[in-house]
């Protein structure tokens, strides 16, 4: 739930509960209003009917339909009350056929030495009606509350909250590896401001700590290159040497090849930073057909070995825009897993169909999770050469290039597909 | 021939400069920028091999030297920063190679045997040794005048091998040769052993004047009979 939705609510509660109260308290004085004028309009009669009859000198004993009064003779054992009584009275009123509401004062005189009673009778605002005109009041006060209300909030959230949610959308696009440093956009509303610095702050450390650790890797990798020759160059030159045994060439050559195998892997986690570090940017329109052909003939002796089936379904013009060296690199990743990774009088497919690319091949199940399998140094095989960083590349060359890449195991084939 | 190692590493320049040795170079060597330039003004090398990055100077401002002097010597860059940009810069100066560390001897030797021939002679596309000939634009290869119909990778053994004549090279560097980063050691260690195998067959059936040593364990050696 939006907070200001939230908020709104709440607001709505309370204004709901005061005005509860409210209609209370208003009803309670104008009940009082409406009594007190009444009583005063039937005390004013009183005193007229009264003057009346002090003039006239006769009581009208005579009920009157139109009139508003009765009076009738009392015992005169009794003494005369002269207290008021006031009252709430329901008379029949045949015209609606309905009972209305009247008020009544009760009340005693002597005239010509004889006891009266009199009752006179007002109509009066019903309560209902009174009831009626405070609920119709307060309640379109109400909903013009509620109106306004969901109307502001609904501006608001859009200017009050605006810088919040540029924030939050630039947060969320931002790559830690792709972009420089967060830059959010001012704002006047203090709150969002020490967030956004806040958050400037965090990512640009972050940003900071990861360039650190990039640069390390590329700094290590570079300065192991040197060495790395050195040992080489020693072993090569001790190979002239005729007078070596079989088992030290043996162990000379081991050497080597691991030495090899050290400058492959160091290759591998440098070319991975540099795709990172988007220094592949030439883009151009690749062939597909042609690289995965050329691609293919280093795999010749495979093909024959295993007696692979090999099959190429591209249509001639089937191209991609982007870094040749990357996709070149991205092709041969994939086209050597399917090598690798197959069995004898296996089968590969490498097609192009719009813009999928789709690499097929058989072999065994993967014995590891697919979901890690384009991790970095997840091994399947335990092939001595398998660096595990060729589908870490793929996937890395994939996401600079924003394309997708999926593996998924059916029918007892490898898939792997690279939606471009 | 004569030629010029800038490498600050002593232990590389004299491992350069030793395998170089064997191949009646005149070898120099020098590690810091500075001797570098003054070596390179007073006297002609055939090639040079030039690490850009030393410790008193960039590498490329040699070559920026030497482009000055409208000096035509081959230059090979070697240097441990696989860098595109490097690579572009180096060129556009008037490199002719670059290597990246690190690097097998036999290739940087075959290397600058290609810019060598290329600088000294350059409409000659055929390299010839004992009775053996090979077109190099047309990649076929004839011993006695009869073609040994070389499959593509079988040319480039032959090539590499002849480029380190005498020399024993490595398993690791012809299979580097052949499928680069492409296929795995393992793998590629027994598919040279067939084509090897197969290049014997072809020349000794052509009855060409070298041989192909197997040196167990290590690699391989090409010797003129």
């Amino acid at each position: 739930m939006k907070l200001l939705t939230l908020t709104t609510r709440y607001y709505l509660l309370l204004f709901l509960l005061i005005l509860g109260i409210w209609s209370l308290v208003f009803y309670a004085v104008m009940r009082y209003e409406v009594y007190e004028n009444s009583d005063e309009i039937l005390l004013n009669r009183k005193n007229q009917v009264l003057g009346i009859i002090k003039q006239s000198r006769e009581v009208p004993l005579a009920k009157d339909e139109y009139n508003d009064f009765v009076i009738h003779p009392l015992s005169s054992g009794l003494l005369p009350n002269t207290q008021d009584m006031y009252g709430d009275t329901l008379i029949y009123e045949p015209t609606d056929n309905e009972f209305d509401e009247y008020r009544k004062l009760t009340t005693r005189f002597t005239f010509d030495k004889k006891s009266y009673g009199m009752v006179i009778f007002k109509p009066r605002l019903e309560t209902t009606e009174i009831v009626n005109t405070i609920a119709i009041t307060l309640l379109s006060l109400y909903a013009v509350l509620v109106l306004a209300l969901a109307f502001t909030s609904r501006k608001l959230s859009k200017k009050l909250w605006q810088p919040f949610y540029s924030t939050l959308n630039r947060l969320r696009e931002y790559r830690l590896d792709q972009e420089s440093s967060l830059l959010l956009d001012p704002t006047r509303i203090k709150e969002f401001e020490q967030l956004n610095q806040s958050i400037e702050q965090l990512t640009g450390k972050n940003r900071q700590i990861y360039l650190n650790q990039k640069q390390f890797i590329e700094n290590a990798s570079h300065e192991i290159q040197t060495p790395l020759a050195i040992i080489q160059s020693q072993i090569e030159l001790l190979f002239q040497n005729s007078t070596l045994e079989e088992s030290q060439s043996e162990i000379l050559h081991e050497i080597l090849s691991q030495t090899d195998r050290l400058s492959k892997l160091n290759n591998a986690l440098l070319l991975l930073s540099k795709i990172e570090n988007n220094q592949f940017f030439d883009k151009t329109r690749v062939l597909i057909k042609p690289l995965v052909e050329k691609i293919l003939t280093y795999f010749e002796e495979h093909t024959e070995k295993y007696a692979l089936q090999v099959s190429v379904d591209i249509p001639l013009n089937a191209h991609v825009h982007t870094n040749p060296m990357l996709m070149e690199i991205l092709l041969s990743n994939l086209i050597k897993n399917a090598f690798v990774h197959n069995k004898q009088n296996g089968f590969i497919r490498v097609a192009v169909i719009e813009k999928i690319i789709l690499v097929e091949n058989t072999g065994e199940e993967l014995a590891i999770s697919p979901d890690t399998l384009f991790e970095r140094f997840r091994k399947q095989s335990k092939s001595k050469g398998a660096l595990g960083l060729g589908l870490a590349i793929v996937k890395t060359i994939c996401e600079i290039n924003k394309w997708k890449v999926n593996y998924n195991y059916q029918d007892n084939l490898h898939k792997i597909s690279v939606q471009f | 021939m004569k030629i010029l190692i800038v490498e600050d590493e002593q232990p590389l320049l004299k491992s350069i400069t030793s395998y170089f040795s064997e191949e009646n170079y005149v070898c120099e060597g020098v590690a810091t920028f500075n001797e570098a330039i003054e070596k390179v003004h007073l006297y002609d090398y055939d090639c040079i091999l030039l690490d850009i990055t030393l410790p008193d100077g960039n590498g490329l401002k040699i070559l920026e030297a030497l482009k000055a002097q409208k000096k035509a010597q081959g230059v090979i860059i070697i240097s441990a920063k696989n860098s595109l940009d490097d690579k572009i810069n180096g060129l556009d100066l008037g490199a002719d190679d670059y290597l990246t560390k690190p690097f097998h001897l036999s290739e940087l030797n075959a290397r600058v045997k290609a810019v060598i021939r290329r600088k000294k002679f350059d409409t000659n596309d055929v390299i010839e040794l004992g009775n053996i000939q090979i077109n190099l634009l047309q990649r076929v290869a004839f011993a006695n005048q009869t073609p040994l119909n070389l499959t593509r990778k079988e040319l480039d053994i032959l090539l590499h091998l002849i480029a380190n004549k005498n020399y024993v090279v490595s398993k690791s560097s012809l299979a580097e040769q052949l499928w680069g980063d492409h296929i795995d050691q393992v793998d590629s260690f027994d598919f040279l052993f067939t084509h090897i195998k197969n290049l014997k067959r072809k020349l000794s059936g052509a009855s060409a004047r070298v041989e192909i040593k197997t040196v167990y364990g290590i690699g391989y050696q090409l010797l003129e009979t």
